[in-house]
């Protein structure tokens, strides 16, 4: 863990602020994400992050993830480059959810499921004894295959309530007008709602409800956005103001999707790893560049999986 | 069977009555179930397909589907009239004896020193039902509501045995209750308010714990896992997603449990004893409640007091009828707002 703000991806702006910032004798510098730093520090992170943002490379080494007994991906190792898209492809059951909600912690939460294996966010190991899985997950946001909204509050509350009700007394002062613009200007949905911000969140459409979790995932600023089957409930038009949204984040942190739609990983991916099945647990086949998995990939497997011969 | 329907692609519909028109098929005749099986042994690209008339033409079964249908919709409703027949029954009853007395009187003034004289009012029954019953939902609705929280978001296995004990409690008769209470309260101090609280606390309980539970199951795990995705700590996700989005139902089971506790009767003769004499607003004290009131002035057999009897019991209804509409709008305010969910 001391190796945290050395392993962090270099970013003049953000990660040195950051350090320097923490104040209190009681924060230990030993760990990257204390409490104390992300709780006392929302304002200055949002600040240095608007110009270059601290972005996260996410070292998966040797992740096996169960559900009870049954591992469900088995020995995965990936490397998700900082600021890229990395799509995550192959069919049904191959783990590809998993593994994603093991990068943010989420996988754990089920009752029963357990990891073997390290994942690593910036060299900080996400599954050591003094990591705090909501803190995690303060860095790491992550929409939903579905819309999820939270129904009971309006547009703008839905935008800020990770700012209020993550991060502490700080986050709940104040109406934090900006961050909701900047958020949904980046989520491609302001034009639409800014003169509705009170309306509740369920009442707008399928894609914009999605935009508007997309909005609020980046409303607390994190280095890394999962993206689980984002599109898989949207018509295309939608599908397609999604898509540019990626595109237009990709510059400011690290995007992985799943997706089940091969032409939308080769629209937005910058790389694309492969899964499959391998006795009876999710593996990683091939990891390249997405031009490489789509035209010459190395591995037959992969070859009769975007050609279409299964799956 | 029409000699001549519309006609239709041999391979998919074949009519027995109908001219054959793929040769090499033999004309089926007669049932459907013959002629399934000729077929199956002729043409097997037909072999699973039933034998149907045309559109529009198959009168009996479609005739016995619309009879069915039409008598139960005869039974349902009849069945749905009775049982608001019997609601809308006492309810007009209780209305109409009720309101013969009930008057601005009848809520200011405690009840005649002569029982079969006329007058007088169920003021001190009122008071004391509100403190009573305000002073269990106090108790219980913290704790049932807590408790539901962790039987349903922590649980393990001490969460099944006292799932499966709430569900015994909610079927003590409430007696039961009363009877428990006087052996371990009353006994050492005495009737008192505070006593008949804690019964109807315990009878309350298990309601407010059972309904809450239910209403965290209906909140999907997606909202769950949205918030904590957020960097939510599980606690704040329970306290400000989960709850405020179950609040509605939450809400209807806690007015259900008070307007459960305002009527309980039994218990509050084991432990508040009644006072008929005047406004008790110590709680430390034997108390009037309006259950009470309603029971020892119906048994008496004098009109003037069973007169007051139907009043106080109109007033029950119309104070539990108050709470639930309050709790409604207050519930309305604070949760889902709209939405297509």
């Amino acid at each position: 863990m001391n190796t945290a703000p050395t392993g962090k991806p270099a970013s003049p702006a953000g990660a040195p602020a950051l350090e320097a910032s923490t104040p209190g004798p009681d924060s230990p510098q030993t760990t990257m994400v204390t409490p104390r730093v992300l709780a006392s520090q929302p304002a200055a992170r949002a600040a240095d992050r608007s110009i270059t943002r601290p972005a996260g490379t996410i070292t998966i080494r040797d992740l096996t993830a169960y559900y009870s007994t049954q591992p469900a991906i088995r020995d995965v190792s990936l490397e998700v480059a900082a600021n890229r898209v990395t799509a995550l492809i192959g069919p049904s059951g191959c783990g590809k959810s998993t593994l994603l909600r093991c990068l943010n912690g989420l996988h754990l939460t089920t009752p029963g499921a357990r990891v073997d294996g390290d994942v690593l966010l910036g060299g900080t190991s996400l599954y050591s004894a003094g990591i705090d899985p909501v803190e995690i997950r303060q860095r790491i946001g992550m929409v939903f295959q579905r819309p999820n909204p939270f129904p009971t509050m309006s547009i703008q509350d839905n935008v800020l309530v990770g700012l209020r009700l993550g991060q502490g007394r700080r986050g709940r002062r104040g109406r934090h007008d900006d961050v909701v613009e900047r958020s949904l200007r980046h989520a491609g949905l302001w034009e639409e709602v800014r003169n509705s911000l009170d309306k509740p969140g369920a009442s707008l459409s399928g894609g914009q409800q999605q935009r508007l979790c997309i909005a609020r995932a980046l409303a607390v600023s994190p280095d890394v956005l999962l993206m689980d089957e984002p599109c898989s409930a949207l018509d295309p038009i939608s599908t397609l103001a999604v898509e540019d949204t990626i595109a237009s984040l990709k510059s400011e942190l690290t995007i992985v999707i799943v997706t089940h739609n091969m032409q939308q990983a080769a629209r937005v991916a910058d790389t694309t790893a492969f899964m499959n099945v391998r006795q009876g647990a999710g593996t990683l086949v091939e990891v390249g560049s997405t031009t490489d998995i789509f035209s010459t990939p190395k591995q037959k497997e992969t070859e009769d999986y975007v050609s279409g011969r299964f799956g | 069977m029409s000699p001549n329907p519309p006609r239709t692609p041999p391979d998919l519909v074949s009519d027995p009555a109908a001219p054959d028109t793929a040769p090499g098929v033999p004309v089926a005749a007669g049932t459907s179930d013959t002629a399934d099986s000729t077929e199956a042994a002729t043409a097997t690209a037909v072999a699973t397909m039933p034998t149907r008339p045309p559109l529009g033409q198959s009168t009996t079964a479609t005739a016995r589907r619309k009879r069915k249908n039409i008598t139960m919709i005869v039974v349902l409703s009849a069945v749905l009239a009775l049982a608001i027949a019997v609601l809308v029954w006492v309810l007009g009853y209780v209305a109409a004896e009720g309101l013969k007395y009930l008057s601005p009187q009848f809520l200011t003034h405690t009840p005649p020193g002569n029982p079969s004289a006329g007058g007088g009012g169920f003021a001190n029954g009122i008071i004391g039902s509100l403190i009573i019953v305000g002073i269990a939902t106090a108790i219980s609705i913290p704790i049932g509501i807590a408790a539901a929280v962790y039987l349903h978001e922590y649980g393990g296995r001490v969460a099944k045995v006292a799932r499966f004990v709430t569900d015994v409690l909610v079927g003590v008769p409430t007696i039961v209750t009363g009877a428990f209470v006087y052996a371990l309260i009353v006994i050492r101090y005495g009737y008192s308010g505070y006593a008949g609280a804690i019964a109807l606390a315990a009878i309350m309980l298990p309601l407010i714990i059972r309904a809450t539970e239910e209403m965290l199951r209906t909140v999907p795990r997606e909202l769950r896992e949205a918030s904590l995705a957020l960097g939510i700590s599980k606690s704040r996700t329970i306290v400000s997603i989960v709850l405020p989005t179950a609040s509605s139902g939450i809400i209807t089971g806690c007015m259900l449990a008070i307007a459960r506790a305002m009527g309980e009767t039994a218990p509050l003769l084991l432990t508040v004893l009644g006072n008929d004499l005047f406004v008790e607003t110590n709680p430390d004290h034997r108390m009037a409640t309006l259950s009470l009131q309603v029971f020892s002035n119906a048994i008496t057999g004098f009109q003037a007091a069973q007169g007051r009897a139907w009043a106080g019991a109109l007033t029950m209804v119309l104070l539990v009828l108050i709470f639930t509409a309050i709790a409604r709008i207050a519930g309305r305010r604070t949760a889902v707002s709209g939405g297509k969910r």
